[in-house]
This record gives structure tokens, C-alpha cells and sequence, in this order.
């Protein structure tokens, strides 16, 4: 009888997967899925590249790039919390297979003789 | 006559790359030589390259089951080294993810020995409700397995009141499911039979080995490190250990399941328990002197040494990890046992190679 | 400035000792948990740990530069593995070890010797 009612509910349930391709979830809210990076308040200060634990961060002050590596990237989200300027946040969106390896942006300072003092 | 047969590194039933060389009389195993070494990556000596919080990230590196226990035991002991109190709500949300990180684990674990013992639809099951309590953890943490939550000087993350519904809906949904799987471990014919009476450790036996976690508990000894280690959290809690009199496969089975129901028992306790109030306190300055930290992982106890020269680098990390422990008792269960049980009796220990050899 | 030390520490002098001082601790009904190897003063450190009634009970024992430390395993079975480790690991010798890798429970010939000291 058992095994009469477990065929039973096995055949009108739906199956537990997900046709994937096609039917893709929506992802959390709160995961974690890549690095968004806003450079308009950005002073390069370098304290993201300092506290990133995979050193996938590089921020050069004379080109005034911030480029990071998301191959590295272990979404520790230590930069998001360090960041001074709330620069860089981060997105749920997945991260898609075969992106670049590379993320390098401009940084264009407004703001200059504030965030670094003359030498 | 005893002939020699290799057994691993690859092996269909495991999914570790450990090695056994298995001296065979007759179909009877009389000699196990365990050989390591396959994924040693040196994480005890990388350490030197980053400072006492990056190191957090590695430590949960070690593994990937177990890896919020790992940060979390890992924060813990450098906070003892700093001397520093946490604040009462991150150690009620580590509490939280470690008894998550204990759920989904030992779920994954009955699979794999569902698996191991060739039930195939036990093994789907069991990964499906695995699947729940990774969901569960992707909306606490935001990762599914590495789950970063823990840092030194409190919790990264904090739970809202939507999460802790979400929570506690899935928990009451996973008892019932949890019971059905139960019924089949315990109580069917033919896993029993497969079961009972392998791979034997008496309780003194398993005392004087060494060994930790279920496979020490399976074998009657009540001994964990949740129960009466230095945080008073799971006393408060309403702790009790599981434990099993059988110290067979069977025994160290029936302790896991039994860790579920008590895993459930404990995030719930903790939820209703959880006060408000900060989640991190702020440690500055650069760690001196040792600690000696243990904790209880789904595998067992874990013990953190830590030592710090009063640099942003730490001199000195050693972790035992629960299978290190848990590897010699092989030499002792496996003797007497027929080739075609030996995947069983080395799964019933839960071996984690990564977090063996680091 | 060493403020935060562990708790419950024998210093020991000698290696004969060491292995009474365990002997004892079998005998008294402690666990083996583990032994930490750590370097210091040219020579290296060995911190025993044992564990019963959930307190912890350290010996440490310091090893001479060139000094051949002799092995627990012939008392706790399960104490072999960790001197193996430490034979790759920092290049110590153990002396009656139950089973002897060679320094090559991790390492394979051609690898970086005694890579952690």
C-alpha cells in the first residue's frame, strides 16, 4: 500500500531540477556574484588592493586605473568593506562563464587636492 | 599467500584522492598503509605572505565542507590572542552558520555513503535536501559553500528578519524530510545488513586512537568539543552530544542522522535566543603570544595553534584537522574486513583529504 | 612580550623523559590530540598536546640543533602521522616511528626539502 501511494505522488509531482538553460533561477539578493566598480568618487588611494586577500586588485596612480582581476576575485567582499569612498559595491548578478579576465577602468578625479596631499 | 592491491588515489566510491595499499589474504584485508600527499598545498606556510585577517580566507580554504567552522575556529583563536570579546549577536550568527555548515555536511556525507553502498535514489534524495540548507546559506552569507561570514572581531554579515523566517521554514520542512531518509538508514533490511558488525572500534579502542568527531562518538565515547569547549554559547543552548554504543559503521551512522535532528535543535534555540545589538568589534594592533583553539566540525574536532610575533603576520598557524585524527583509526578498523566493505568502513570516517594534508 | 601563552604547560628537559612523562598520561587516560612543531633558536619546538575531560595538557619540549627526537607512536599509535609531517615538513628526524615515511608522506623526491622551516 505504501509503495502504491509513493508511485503515486512520484508520478504527479514535478520533477526537483530545473529544465537549467532555460529556466534559469533568480539569484538571491543577498549573493554575492561580482564586483561593481563606481569610479566617479574614486581618489586611488589603494586601500582595496591593500586589504584584497588574492591580491586581484591593482590600482596604479599614474596611469589612474583600477583594474581588477576577476579570475583572482574570491568574493571576500573585504573591498567593499574597506573602501573610504564607497566606490565599489556589489551586484547578485551571476558572474557569466568565459568573461574577460581583465577589468580595468579610468579613474577620472574630480576632486584632487583633498584625497592627496601635496608631497 | 597475501597479495598487495592499491586502493585509490582514484577511486569510483571516493571522491578524496587518498591512497590505501591494501595487503589482501584471501579476500580479507590483514594490512592497510595509508599514503598521503596527493593535494598538499602548503597553506600553513602561505600564511607568511598575508596579514593575520587575509589569513581567515585561507583557513576556510582548507576544505570546502567545512569551511565556515574553519574561519569561524580560526577568528576565535585569534581573538583569543588579542583578548578580545566578541559581541553576543556574532556568536549567536556563527553559531547559526556552523550548525548549517553541521546540516548540510552530514546530508552530503549520507549520500555519498548511499552512494558508496550502491542506493542510488537514497543519494539523490539526500542531496536534495542538501541542496535547501545551501540555499538557506547562499541568502545568509551570499556563497553557497565558502562562506566568508566569520571575521576577526565578529560576524561580516547579520541576519534580518525576512532571512530568519526563511530560515526557520526551511528547518520545518527538513525535519519531516530528514525523518523519511532516517527510516531508510536505520531501519531497511538490506543497509543494515551492510551495516552491522563492519569495521568494529571498541570504546576504549577508539579513545586510545585518538580519533574524533562521529567516528569517536559511534563508538560510545561522549566526547564533543561543542559540550563543554571554552564558548559557553552551546551550553546555554541545551547541547547534548549524540552517541551511538554500536562502534560500527552502523553506530557512526545513526550518530550522524542523530546530529541532524540536534543541528535543527540548536539553530532553532539560537534564533529564539539571538540578541540585538553589534555584530563586530573593532581589533587593532598586531597579535602577541599563542592560543590553542578546538572546535567541533562535522567531522570532528578541530584544533587552531596559533602564534603571533607581534607583526601584521602571524609566525606561526598549525591546524589538526579531524580526518588527520581519524586516519589512523583505519589502520585499526580495517584488519578483519572484506575487500569489497573497505570503501564503506573508510568512508565512515568522513575523509576530507584537503583538510588532511592543507 | 609573550602575555597570552597557553595554559597547563610542562616544560621538559630531556627526551627519556618526554616519553615517561607520556607514558604516565596513557596511563592516566589522556587522548592524543596533537603536537605542534615550531622553530625557535636554531632548533626546533615541540608542543605535545593531550585532552581528557575536555582540559588540555601541554608538554613542550625543545629539540637541540642535529638532535634525533624519539618518537611517541610506540605509546599513542595515532601520533605517527603528525612526525611524519613533521619529518617533511621541518626536516626532524624521529627515532621509532611506527611507520616511517621517509619524509615523503607529502613529498615526492623532487620536491623542495623541509619547505615550513
Amino acid at each position: 500500500m505504501g509503495m502504491l501511494n509513493l508511485v503515486l505522488t512520484n508520478i504527479s509531482r514535478k520533477p526537483a531540477t530545473r529544465l537549467y538553460p532555460f529556466e534559469v533561477r533568480a539569484p538571491f539578493k543577498e549573493f554575492k556574484g561580482r564586483i561593481v566598480f563606481n569610479p566617479d568618487n574614486c581618489i586611488l588611494c589603494g586601500l582595496c588592493q591593500k586589504k584584497c586577500p588574492p591580491d586581484a586588485i591593482t590600482v596604479t596612480k599614474a596611469d589612474k586605473t583600477w583594474e581588477l582581476n576577476v579570475f583572482r576575485c574570491i568574493m571576500c567582499t573585504e573591498c567593499v568593506n574597506g573602501c573610504p569612498k564607497d566606490c565599489i559595491s556589489i551586484s547578485n548578478e551571476r558572474a557569466k562563464t568565459g568573461a574577460k579576465e581583465f577589468i580595468k577602468i579610468v579613474v577620472p578625479i574630480v576632486d584632487k587636492p583633498k584625497a592627496a596631499p601635496s608631497k | 599467500m597475501t597479495t598487495v592491491i592499491p586502493f585509490g588515489p582514484q577511486h569510483p566510491v571516493l571522491p578524496e584522492p587518498v591512497s590505501l595499499k591494501l595487503e589482501i589474504d584471501n579476500d580479507v584485508v590483514v594490512g592497510v598503509l595509508p599514503s598521503l600527499g596527493y593535494v598538499h598545498r602548503g597553506l600553513e606556510k602561505f600564511i607568511d605572505t598575508k596579514d593575520y585577517n587575509q589569513t581567515m580566507y585561507i583557513c576556510e580554504r582548507i576544505c570546502g565542507i567545512c569551511s565556515g567552522i574553519h574561519g569561524i575556529t580560526y577568528s576565535r583563536a585569534v581573538e583569543k590572542l588579542f583578548d578580545v570579546e566578541v559581541p553576543e549577536r556574532a556568536q549567536y550568527l556563527r553559531v547559526i552558520n556552523s550548525e548549517l555548515c553541521r546540516i548540510h555536511s552530514h546530508l552530503l556525507w549520507l549520500g555519498l555513503f548511499a552512494d558508496g553502498f550502491g542506493f542510488e535514489s537514497l543519494f539523490y534524495e539526500c542531496w536534495k535536501y542538501r541542496e535547501d540548507v545551501l540555499d538557506l546559506l547562499e541568502r545568509f552569507t551570499g556563497n553557497r559553500v565558502i562562506h566568508s561570514m566569520s571575521k576577526v572581531g565578529g560576524a561580516s554579515r547579520d541576519l534580518t528578519k525576512e532571512q530568519i523566517d526563511q530560515i526557520l521554514k526551511t528547518l520545518d520542512d527538513l525535519e519531516p524530510k530528514v525523518k523519511n531518509i532516517e527510516k531508510v538508514f536505520v531501519n531497511n533490511y538490506t543497509v543494515k545488513k551492510r551495516l552491522v558488525g563492519l569495521g568494529v572500534m571498541s570504546k576504549q579502542l577508539a579513545y586510545e586512537a585518538g580519533t574524533a568527531g562521529p567516528t569517536l562518538r559511534g563508538s560510545g565515547n561522549a566526547i564533543d568539543v561543542r559540550n563543554t569547549a571554552d564558548w559557553d554559547i552551546y551550553r546555554d543552548l541545551g547541547f547534548k552530544p549524540a552517541v551511538a554504543k554500536e562502534g560500527d559503521c552502523y553506530g557512526r551512522t545513526k550518530v550522524r542522522i542523530d546530529e541532524i535532528y540536534e543541528s535543527i535543535k540548536l539553530v532553532r534555540n539560537a534564533i529564539s535566543k539571538l540578541p540585538n545589538g553589534e555584530i563586530e568589534t573593532r581589533v587593532k594592533g598586531f597579535p602577541t603570544g599563542e592560543a590553542v583553539m578546538r572546535a567541533e566540525q562535522p567531522r570532528g574536532e578541530v584544533v587552531y595553534y596559533v602564534k603571533g610575533k607581534g607583526t601584521k603576520n602571524l609566525e606561526r598557524l598549525k591546524v589538526r584537522t579531524p580526518t588527520f585524527a581519524n586516519i589512523p583509526s583505519l589502520l585499526l578498523m580495517l584488519p578483519g574486513v572484506k575487500l569489497a566493505d573497505v570503501p564503506i568502513v573508510v568512508l565512515t570516517i568522513d575523509p576530507c583529504i584537503s583538510c588532511t594534508e592543507r | 612580550m609573550l602575555d597570552n601563552v597557553i595554559q597547563n604547560v610542562t616544560d621538559i628537559k630531556s627526551m627519556p623523559e618526554v616519553l615517561k612523562t607520556v607514558e604516565g598520561l596513557k596511563n592516566d587516560g589522556y587522548r592524543y590530540v596533537t603536537m605542534i612543531c615550531l622553530k625557535a633558536n636554531e632548533g626546533h619546538e615541540l608542543i605535545y598536546i593531550f585532552e581528557k575531560d575536555d582540559k588540555l595538557k601541554h608538554l613542550r619540549y625543545f629539540v637541540k640543533p642535529g638532535e634525533k627526537p624519539k618518537s611517541v607512536s610506540g605509546i599513542y599509535l595515532c601520533a605517527l602521522l603528525i612526525e611524519n609531517e613533521y619529518q617533511d615538513l621541518f626536516g626532524l628526524t624521529f627515532e621509532g616511528l611506527a611507520i616511517d615515511y621517509k619524509g615523503h608522506l607529502y613529498l615526492t623526491p623532487n620536491s623542495p626539502k623541509t619547505p615550513l622551516a
